[in-house]
């Protein structure tokens, strides 16, 4: 193996494949050795892997070698006191106030095993969710594979059913010695149950965080990510959520900035009537790479899901936005809403965009679209004509253009979303 | 009003040249300028003193909202010729916003619809960016509200179109009266009104000349791009204006206005051909 974050990655998993045994269940211990044969077996994404086309891997490398002195700690004033702050780190789990009623909170290496159902990528009987030639995109997932053999923390939480917790709880990631920390979390949300959650993260170097989201019959998870990164750090999370009947699952996520931030959710109903919404803002400035990948696996009837993204790339920056959306046979009266909108506001920047949809089934409800463009000239000119300097007249339609994907028309969830990409 | 009424027996005199009373507030003269590769304004004069209305009408495609592009810094309208002076200073060496902080106000023909920013945010930013300009302190925004709430009184304007982003999903004439609306809190010394009528219903139609009225104090001018001569019922032109093919071709009175209503553009045609 000459490829040195290869050779770092399988280090560390190797390494707590080792620390795991005896001190884990055994099944546990087998699992994460089989995602590291699976890791070594299958190898890094190069460009040919379409999810890594234009943002790169090997970027990592760049960051095994920072020092990890952040001047970043944890400050609660008096508002924050009324929360509950869950701090990730390598360190362990910490947290600070209160867990709200309802809410468990442990180690993951204590969740049950049913809960750790394997993703659809490395579940070869699962074929259908794969793309052609999965080998190659199976590639995709080498950061994930890693992250499942070598996590060296993680949380499992629960919310114990029919129970609405009203404060939010906040997760933040940070590091103190390891340059590239894997975190395994597991939600469970029991049947009824209702959560927001808002995270945010401050790597020093590399975060990878898989989560597994289970939300139970009637259940709504909200979650609001705010991911702004300082310029040499990466950090990279893959979520699964499966969502029982009647579940709901809603995000928004602002990005901005980092080596590079790579964030994908895959949604996957396991029965009818489910809804899901995610808005994803990208601001990709300076040499940062952005990348935002949404994908819906709509096996059951009646599932609706609404994603917006909404990208800017300036100076050197590369954003990458796309969402996938796939009705298998059987699955009717499924809505899929999908709409990508770039702004490109430099030669030297790169955008790709794609939307995609594949349909078997139906009585489908779906929509696509996908635009890279400038700033509008006319509004441009509009705003100056009222006397608003042009630097301030460009950050103005900047707004106005990322705002839209906090406007979705899953209203309920919308006011405390906003809130939740203010200050971490 | 006696000022203003002094004003308009002085411009009756339809002597663009006359000295002494007041110095010109826009001057324009000789005024050349390409959209793309079309020359659209073909050698322009106008002189508008100071506290006058002036109606410039003309057919479609003249060159009329070019000329307000023009006067307002467009970077798509390129002057190529010509002088265009405000207060003395001269615009086309200014950018857009400075043009804005020395007092010039274009209401678009079709306002621009901008989502996601506040109408109130985006105005005040626009008040105080003129005020910082011309070195008057900001309002903070306990003070702009109050000016706000003043303007909004004075003008009948629905709250609820402030607490929404600009323009958007508001109906054609709701934008003309937005457009009236962010004139009356900037308060420019010359405001051009780009087809404001077009659109609004008949109530619109007095509250906006009833705004423009209110904001005529013998010093403000108004340029007034219209095809009708109803809004010039309610604000009564120093002078009309007949833009075509990128000249003013005739001026007159407020008679004129009346008699275009009847005659049309036909004779344009006619004068040509002779
Ligand atoms: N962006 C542009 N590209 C090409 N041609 C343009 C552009 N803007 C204006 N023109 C042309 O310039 C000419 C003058 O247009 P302008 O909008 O000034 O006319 P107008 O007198 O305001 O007409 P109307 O009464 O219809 O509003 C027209 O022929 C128009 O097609
Ligand atoms: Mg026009």
């Amino acid at each position: 193996m000459s490829d040195k974050l290869q050779t770092f990655w399988w280090q560390q998993a190797h390494q707590a494949v080792r620390d795991s045994a005896g001190r884990e269940p055994e099944w546990l211990t087998e699992y994460r050795s089989e995602q590291l044969d699976r890791f070594e077996a299958t190898g890094l994404p190069d460009k040919k892997v379409e999810l890594w086309k234009y943002t790169d891997i090997h970027r990592l490398e760049d960051l095994l070698d920072n020092s990890l002195e952040t001047d970043w700690e944890l400050q609660l004033d008096d508002d924050e006191q009324a929360r509950c702050v869950i701090v990730v780190s390598d360190y362990g789990i910490e947290v600070h106030g209160s867990l709200p009623t309802g809410v468990r909170l442990k180690p993951v290496a204590e969740a049950p095993r049913k809960l750790w159902k394997p993703f659809a990528y490395v579940e070869p009987g699962e074929g259908r969710g794969s793309r052609p030639g999965s080998q190659i995109q199976a590639r995709a997932y080498a950061h994930v594979m890693v992250n499942q053999a070598a996590f060296k923390t993680g949380f499992w939480l629960q919310v114990a059913e029919n129970t609405d917790v009203r404060r939010t709880i906040q997760v933040v990631y940070t590091q103190h010695e390891d340059t590239c920390l894997h975190v395994n979390n597991i939600i469970e949300m029991e049947p009824g149950s209702r959560l927001t959650l808002r995270q945010c993260a401050q790597p020093g170097a590399i975060i990878n965080v898989v989560n597994r989201q289970w939300c139970g019959e009637n259940a709504c998870l909200n979650v609001g990510n705010r991911h702004h990164l300082a310029e040499r750090s990466a950090f990279l999370t893959h979520t699964h959520t499966w969502l029982a009947e009647n579940a709901e699952q809603h995000s928004l996520t602002s990005n901005h900035a980092g080596h590079l931030s790579r964030h994908q959710q895959d949604v996957l109903p396991v029965a009818t009537n489910t809804r899901h919404s995610a808005g994803v803002i990208h601001r990709a400035d300076g040499s940062s790479h952005l990348c935002s990948i949404s994908q819906s696996l709509l096996h059951k009837p009646a599932a609706k899901t609404q994603v917006v993204m909404r990208a800017l790339a300036d100076d050197r920056a590369a954003s990458v936005v796309n969402c996938a959306g796939v009705v298998y046979p059987d699955s009717d009266d499924c809505v899929v809403d999908q709409s990508l909108k770039n702004l490109l506001l430099s030669d030297n920047a790169r955008v790709y965009s794609k939307p995609a949809l594949e349909i078997y089934a139906d009585e489908v409800e779906a929509a696509h679209g996908s635009t890279i463009g400038a700033l509008d000239e006319q509004a441009m000119f509009y705003l100056r004509a009222r006397g608003i300097p042009a630097d301030q007249a460009r950050d103005m339609l900047i707004q106005s253009f990322l705002s839209e994907a906090i406007e979705l028309d899953d209203a309920p969830w919308r006011h405390s979303f906003s809130e939740s990409l203010k200050a971490c | 009003m006696t000022e203003h009424d002094n004003n308009t027996q002085e411009n009756n005199t339809d002597n663009i040249h006359s000295k002494g009373v007041t110095d010109p507030l826009l001057a324009v003269s000789n005024l050349h300028a390409r959209v793309q590769d079309n020359e659209i304004l073909k050698g322009l004069d106008l002189v508008v003193r100071p506290g006058e209305v002036h109606a410039i009408m003309g057919p479609n495609g003249a060159g009329k909202s070019t000329l307000g592009n023009a006067l307002a810094g467009h970077p798509k309208v390129q002057v190529t010729e010509g002088e265009a002076m405000l207060n003395g200073k001269n615009l086309l060496e200014l950018s857009p916003e400075e043009r804005a902080g020395e007092g010039l106000f274009l209401a678009f023909q079709y306002p621009v619809e901008i989502p996601g920013v506040n109408n109130m945010y985006f105005l005040r930013a626009a008040l105080n960016a003129q005020r910082k300009y011309r070195g008057e302190p900001e309002l903070d925004a306990a003070e702009f509200l109050q000016l706000v709430k003043r303007k909004m009184k004075d003008l009948d304007m629905p709250e609820d179109l402030l607490r929404r982003p600009v323009n958007e999903g508001f109906s054609g004439g709701e934008k003309k009266r937005n457009e009236i609306f962010q004139m009356s809190v900037l308060e420019p010394k010359l405001a051009i009104l780009d087809e404001t009528d077009s659109g609004l219903d008949i109530d619109a139609l007095k509250a906006v000349a009833e705004g423009v009225s209110k904001m005529r104090d013998g010093q403000r001018s108004f340029l007034v791009i219209t095809h009708y001569q109803r809004l010039l019922d309610y604000i009564k032109p120093d002078k009309v204006h007949v833009l075509a093919d990128g000249r003013i071709v005739r001026s007159g009175g407020p008679e004129l206005a009346r008699e275009l209503e009847e005659t049309g553009y036909g004779w344009l045609e006619e004068k040509q051909d002779s």
